[in-house]
């Protein structure tokens, strides 16, 4: 293939807290082994984004002044922003920042505005959600289950679809068009395949166009069967 | 006073006795008399010299603590107790006489958490170091600016220290910019022909830090494009460094050169010494003589015990980010035939293991590696690493049995074999291999006979 597919790494240094880059390497290391180019190209806080040359987007997550930092430069970029998402290309957000891409963040103290890309709240929750998780998850007719670790404090009220159903008052992540935003943290795509080979697979049809029924290749993934076997 | 002393003493040597932690002493000094730094200060005559960095605050310590003992003066430390707030209360209980003033020449202190510096409101030190404030590993402590305000806050108000910085460090040269007190400064000219320049965000405007070159982590020559952020200039310059068989560097301080020659390893160690080496100096102590000690001490080594078990095996405890990169970069630095096991067992952090994620992997993929064996509970998250971070998946053997592991290790095929442990077990592992040592050598005795 002459063509390679480009990642966008979305402010490496403020959303990094806990080993988040590492899904950026899974990414990367499942298109090599495919004989897919791949160039990552990161981006710091107020550098100039070339959306329209990217073919999938991570941003992790952070602390919360990291993220206000976050906020305030992409809101300069809300248009390009918006405009990739509609075009249907992918963008994996992780940890707490999905909460930037939202409307309102609600807590008891303040209301913090959201970049209003999405449609969605987020409300602090009175306490923590802390550990390791499974969950059944369904993207566009594909069933997998998601294993990763959750520390977040807050919930998304929309009518999105979501990622898991964890209960009647909670509703883990948002789904829309190929925007995943998941509130389990780190490098989570080392433990979950699918999703990462989900994502490398709509950047691959959007860029590919020409191959019909493009496939993914199988690849060695011993380590995570054993992985999962163990743990689902 | 008396009272709380007399127990404060007590408490701290039974639990010496017991081999328990000692920083409980100090926990219930402090309990019965809220000022007992303020007062234990008062009463311990001589200089406090503190501590503080992300990392190289122990083997700094230790070093000054061999050098100033060679050198005939009376020290103290916290070496025994922990480095948390009542360590070094129990460190300084422990030194003080019950009755009247207390002489030592040097006071030597650790101090751990960098987000715990309220002792600072109690005690001014003489002279303080900081080794590092590498933002990788303080932010996982803390937010990371919070921590940088707070140091800063307390260093403005301790006008009478000389404060003993890396300048290679932006972030502390940053602090040091805004002080009143006397502040000097170390670092290691490292220049060579294959320096990548490099852009960072500046910690001091957010204007862009050009880097003409980095050692490690944040470390090496910078320069803003916005601000007056730059290497300062450098009062203790290593130049010259070479780490072949052993460390090699030439001093330069105040129009001299002291060459250095010291069987020891570690890039990271060059900076411990020269805050070592620039310490005495300001004490008139001086160059030559630190140099003579140094010679005759034993820097802590990355991998600081060594077994023979059929071949050398080297183990080391990583319990943060620089120590298992420190670990890593050692590991690639063996021109030999090698075997390496990682052994992790923190089952409740999920969140504290995610650092081996941010580590430079790298230095594994040009060398001549036979097996990487991972165990323990957090065996795969190593497993994970291996696989996406390096080009050694196809020698990885994953196993959460321990025990097996480490006998597969050992009978492996590499001519020495590199352990690099965290967790719990670290204590049980390191005696395991002890009585592993002594069968082996009393069975290699019973098949001479």
């Amino acid at each position: 293939m002459d063509e390679k597919i480009i990642i966008g790494h979305l402010f490496k240094e403020q959303l990094n807290s806990f080993g988040d880059a590492g899904n950026v390497e899974v990414l990367k290391t499942r298109l090599l082994e495919r004989n897919i180019d791949v160039e990552v190209r990161e981006y710091a806080i107020n550098e100039n984004i070339e959306f329209d040359e990217l073919d999938l987007i991570y941003i992790g997550g952070g602390k919360n002044r990291e993220k206000r930092l976050v906020a305030d430069c992409l809101r300069d970029w809300l248009m390009e922003l918006k405009e990739y998402i509609d075009s249907d290309k992918p963008l994996l957000v992780t940890g707490s920042s999905l909460s930037l891409f939202g409307k309102t963040v609600l807590n008891q103290e303040e209301e913090i505005p959201g970049l209003g890309i999405l449609d969605f709240v987020t409300k602090k929750l009175d306490e923590e959600i802390e550990g390791q998780i499974v969950m059944d998850v369904e993207i566009e007719g594909q069933k997998l289950a998601l294993v990763g670790y959750q520390n977040i404090n807050e919930h998304y009220i929309h009518t999105n679809e979501v990622i898991s159903k964890m209960n009647e008052e909670f509703k883990e992540g948002l789904l829309y068009k190929h925007f995943i935003g998941t509130s389990l943290h780190g490098p989570v795509l080392a433990k979950n395949k699918e999703l990462a080979d989900i994502l490398i697979k709509w950047a691959c049809d959007k860029k590919f166009e020409k191959f019909e029924n493009f496939e993914l290749a199988d690849l060695n993934d011993s380590l995570e069967n054993k992985y999962r076997k163990l743990v689902i | 006073m008396l009272f709380t002393l007399m127990l404060g003493k007590l408490v701290v040597k039974l639990a010496g006795f017991a081999k328990k932690d000692m920083s409980i002493g100090g926990k219930i000094a402090s309990r019965m008399q809220k000022d007992i730094l303020k007062r234990l200060k008062k009463k311990i005559t001589g200089d406090f010299i503190f501590i503080v960095g992300a990392n190289g605050k122990t083997t700094t310590r230790n070093l000054l603590v061999d050098i100033f003992e060679k050198e005939g003066f009376n020290t103290g430390n916290n070496h025994h107790s922990k480095d948390t707030y009542y360590g070094v209360i129990s460190a300084l209980i422990e030194k003080t006489k019950i009755f009247g003033k207390t002489k030592v020449d040097y006071m030597v202190i650790e101090i751990k958490d960098i987000t715990t510096l309220s002792l600072f409101k109690e005690i001014i030190p003489e002279y303080l170091i900081i080794t590092n404030l590498i933002k990788e590993q303080l932010s996982r402590t803390g937010e990371f600016q919070i921590t940088i305000d707070n140091l800063k806050k307390y260093l403005q108000k301790m006008t009478s220290t000389t404060m003993i910085f890396n300048g290679d460090d932006p972030v502390i040269v940053d602090i040091g910019m805004d002080l009143k007190s006397h502040v000097i400064y170390y670092g290691i000219d490292d220049h060579n022909d294959d320096d990548e320049p490099e852009e960072r965000k500046c910690i001091r405007c957010n204007g862009t830090l050009n880097y003409s070159y980095i050692n490690y982590g944040q470390l090496g020559k910078y320069i803003c494009n916005s601000c007056d952020l730059e290497t300062p200039e450098i009062d203790y310059l290593a130049t010259n460094v070479s780490l072949k068989d052993g460390i090699y560097f030439d001093l330069w301080t105040k129009g001299n050169e002291y060459p250095f020659d010291l069987p020891s390893q570690g890039y990271h160690n060059i900076y411990n010494i020269l805050a070592a080496l620039a310490l005495l100096d300001e004490l008139d102590i001086g160059i030559d003589a630190g140099e003579l000690a140094l010679e005759k001490i034993d820097i802590e080594d990355i991998f600081v015990d060594t077994f023979y078990i059929r071949k050398p095996i080297f183990l080391k405890e990583a319990n943060n980010i620089s120590s298992f990169e420190q670990g890593l970069e050692t590991i690639g630095e063996d021109e030999g035939k090698i075997d390496i096991l990682f052994i992790f067992d923190d089952e409740d952090d999920e969140e504290e293991i995610t650092f081996i994620y941010d580590c430079d992997w790298s230095v594994l993929d040009n060398i001549n590696i036979e097996k990487i064996y991972v165990s323990g509970d957090r065996a795969f998250d190593l497993g994970f690493c291996i696989r996406y971070l390096t080009k050694a998946y196809n020698k990885l053997i994953v196993s959460e049995n321990e025990e097996m592991t480490l006998n597969q290790a050992i009978n492996g095929t590499g001519e020495k074999l590199y352990i690099v442990t965290k967790g719990k077990n670290d204590k049980n592992f390191e005696k395991t291999l002890v009585s592993m040592e002594k069968k082996w050598s009393k069975s290699k005795k019973w098949t001479r006979k």
